[in-house]
């Protein structure tokens, strides 16, 4: 079976939407954090672990979402058949230092939190973000091949 | 770049305009444009081969090195 990867029917465009509707699905869930921790962990408000989840979960939220928010970017670029530009390039790079703001933000959390887990959310974050700054060179490097090759006549 | 292209020259002397060299040459107006003002970064063999055996010309005769430096 194959799967169109082009075009508004494409699995490209399917990717487009499911990102836009977690761009309104992650501030919903943002907004209903104060009853979803209450709900899942079964602590109250004057827990002091209550606020530790409060203040992690909302950040990691609100990072979570300009990432998303990049990404959408991104894709309705592909999407235009403008991957290849500086804007994409633009756009990694910004994503990957969200993903390193964050990745910073979990290291200070260890002295309050889970050590090992919040070591390993900033060791995934670092590297999350070095391979996005990767990607962000190779899409450099390809526009400017590209643009070569587009002034070989 | 030192090298130039002399296109306007030779398609002066064989009388034939812009749209209908690309036509010949298999390239776009466009392309052929940009080649013409010097602002293409390389020219292929099969480009520059065509070009010539449409005006009847040798490479040389529409291409120049200059020294910019």
């Amino acid at each position: 079976m194959s799967v169109q990867l082009i075009g508004k029917k494409g699995l490209n465009r399917l990717i487009e939407i499911a990102l836009t509707l977690l761009l309104f699905v992650v501030p919903a869930l943002l907004i209903s954090l104060p009853f979803g921790i209450t709900w899942i962990t079964e602590r109250t408000p004057d827990d002091p672990y209550y606020i530790k989840y409060l203040i992690i979960l909302t950040y990691s939220g609100v990072m979570s979402e300009l990432i998303l928010w990049r990404c959408h970017l991104m894709m309705r670029g592909v999407n235009r058949g403008q991957a290849f530009s500086l804007k994409t390039v633009r756009h990694l790079r910004v994503a990957a230092v969200e993903m390193m703001v964050l990745a910073v933000f979990y290291l200070a959390t260890m002295f309050w939190m889970s050590k090992f887990f919040m070591a390993f959310l900033f060791v995934v974050f670092v590297l999350g973000g070095c391979l996005l700054l990767v990607l962000a060179e190779i899409f450099r490097q390809a526009i400017e091949f590209k643009e070569e090759n587009e002034m070989t006549i | 770049m030192g090298i130039r292209i002399h296109l306007e020259t030779m398609m002066a002397q064989r009388g034939i305009g812009l749209t209908e060299l690309a036509d010949k040459v298999g390239i776009t107006p466009a392309n052929l444009s940009i080649l013409k003002n010097n602002r293409a970064r390389a020219v292929r063999f099969s480009t520059l081969d065509a070009i010539c055996r449409v005006l009847e010309c040798q490479p040389g005769d529409i291409l120049e090195y200059t020294d910019t430096e």
